[in-house]
């Protein structure tokens, strides 16, 4: 197996990167360290697939950057600026990061509409995006058009709980857009559903986002995704990382190596 | 025939399990005997009761208006003491659950001060604001205030840390503030136990605001004391169908509710 290391720095004077991660460690007990010495940069505009066995640390290290899960050690930036403990500073910094998850994180009871506005709470929107009711005709408007971009603006007045599982996670994207991240963390988003919906929402939320230009990270086990939909692959196996390189010199059978 | 031998029907207890067993049936001995009740006291009871029986029928409707107007005064005041119990119960439910409290003082705190609600009768309450805010109706909303208060920001606080944790992560990760994630994600998913709480909230009240009137609070209750203390025992029985109306339509009611809604 040829593998290959090398992370994506950014050179001196260039734009500063997306996401910059510096070593960074995580463990949930002392004898289980989930990473440690984790390094990656990530260039605006890019998409990357971060992949590994079940427990390698993809999601952790997903959580780690919007601080979902605080880490043990290391320093991450986004855009620049270091993500903080500080209550301020991290809701501002999470409002430029969109997350979407394995499991959609719709509010069942509710409309898909008004999850979708949810995405606004972001922005600033307070009371205004806590529900359609009280939101504006202009935030209605922007989150009916973020719902019609998934295929779903039929489905606006419906309870989310009424909605498949592929339609759920179609939803949270268009959350996600009504949000206007400019960097978008995904979380196996396709893990949860049947093949075919899987590679439906895939091709949806990569072909959205780099509409939008986002950059974009997302986890995932299935290989012919990473190498279909990202431009770069990015592998953790026992807590480091063991590949970095671009998509287009890798093999689907390479891949399969790092899962034993 | 099987080789193994059956397990015995009824497993030995061990030492500590033998002495809450025997700990147990000398608190119930004891507390029958303490309290002196007996099949025969109850027997020898029948012609009293038959008596009052007697007496209480047919049902005086003398004084039905008078009557049905403090009838209404006590499901007003139901209303009114529920409503305001359940508006402070809210903002108390949050402090009191822990994933929702900005820090574990509040939570201490608050639950401190919901289970004291929530232990002292609303009868306890009603003598306390009648004392301090003179005989009325007022006296026992404010009691059923604190009763409902007492009762629902608990269930509150249990519905809320029930919720799903995911889409309050979600929300979370897109920058929502603490209110934003408590009423788009916490509040709507809690929303069917809210509703269940409230309407037996109103249940309990309307039970409770029958018998403030006994120490002044208030309503219907100061009715069925004053026919009793003067032997008008036919009336007496009016109220007492009045008040039994009155709590099973309100029963049945919050049963369609619920019913309906959930």
């Amino acid at each position: 197996m040829n593998l290959q290391v090398q992370a994506f720095e950014p050179a001196a004077g260039q734009i500063p990167a997306a996401i910059s991660i510096r070593n960074l460690s995580k463990s949930f007990s002392a004898s289980k360290t989930v990473f440690s010495g984790i390094n990656i940069d990530i260039a605006p505009g890019s998409l990357v697939a971060l992949i590994g066995a079940n427990g390698a640390g993809k999601s952790t290290l997903l959580r780690c950057i919007p601080r979902l899960i605080d880490p043990d050690g290391g320093e991450i930036e986004v855009q620049g600026q270091k993500v903080l403990r500080d209550a301020r500073n991290l809701r501002r910094l999470r409002s430029k990061i969109g997350f979407v998850f394995q499991k959609h994180n719709l509010v069942g009871r509710l409309s898909s509409l008004t999850n979708v506005i949810h995405g606004a709470q972001g922005r600033g929107y307070g009371v205004a995006a806590w529900n359609q009711a009280f939101a504006s005709s202009a935030i209605r408007a922007q989150a009916l058009d973020c719902l019609d971009r998934v295929g779903l603006a039929p489905t606006a007045a419906q309870r989310a709980d009424s909605l498949s599982g592929g339609q759920s996670q179609r939803v949270a994207i268009a959350r996600a857009l009504m949000q206007q991240p400019d960097i978008v963390l995904a979380d196996e988003p396709a893990a949860s559903l049947d093949p075919q919906a899987g590679d439906e929402v895939m091709q949806l939320f990569v072909t959205l986002m780099q509409m939008e230009a986002k950059t974009v990270v997302f986890s995932s086990h299935n290989l012919t995704h990473a190498l279909q939909f990202a431009d770069r692959v990015i592998a953790i196996a026992g807590g480091k990382i063991v590949l970095d390189a671009p998509s287009r010199s890798l093999g689907e059978a390479e891949l399969r190596g790092l899962y034993g | 025939m099987a080789e193994h031998a059956l397990p015995s029907r009824f497993e030995r207890p061990n030492a500590l399990t033998f002495v809450l067993l025997v700990g147990t049936a000398a608190l119930i001995i004891s507390s029958f005997a303490t309290s002196g009740v007996s099949f025969e006291k109850l027997v020898r009871g029948f012609p009293a009761l038959g008596r009052l029986g007697a007496q209480m029928f047919p049902p005086s409707i003398e004084r039905l208006e008078p009557v049905l107007w403090s009838l209404i005064q006590t499901f007003q005041m139901a209303i009114a003491g529920t409503v305001l119990g359940l508006i402070i119960s809210l903002p108390l439910a949050v402090l009191a659950a822990p994933s929702l409290s900005p820090h574990p003082f509040f939570v201490w705190v608050t639950r401190g001060i919901v289970a004291l609600f929530r232990t002292v009768p609303d009868l306890v309450w009603a003598i306390v604001f009648v004392i301090a805010v003179g005989l009325g109706p007022a006296a026992g909303v404010l009691a059923l205030m604190v009763d409902t208060t007492g009762f629902a920001a608990r269930f509150f606080a249990e519905a809320m840390e029930e919720t799903e944790k995911g889409p309050r992560e979600a929300l979370s990760a897109l920058g929502a503030s603490r209110s934003g994630i408590i009423f788009s994600s916490v509040i709507p998913q809690a929303m069917p136990s809210m509703i269940n709480t409230s309407l037996f909230s109103l249940e309990k009240a309307t039970r409770g605001s029958v018998v403030l009137g006994l120490v002044g609070a208030g309503g219907i209750g100061i009715e069925l004391k004053v026919s009793l203390e003067m032997f008008d025992y036919d009336q007496a029985a009016t109220i007492i169908i009045a008040i039994f109306l009155l709590v099973l339509a309100v029963e049945r009611a919050s049963t369609w509710v619920r019913n309906r809604i959930l």
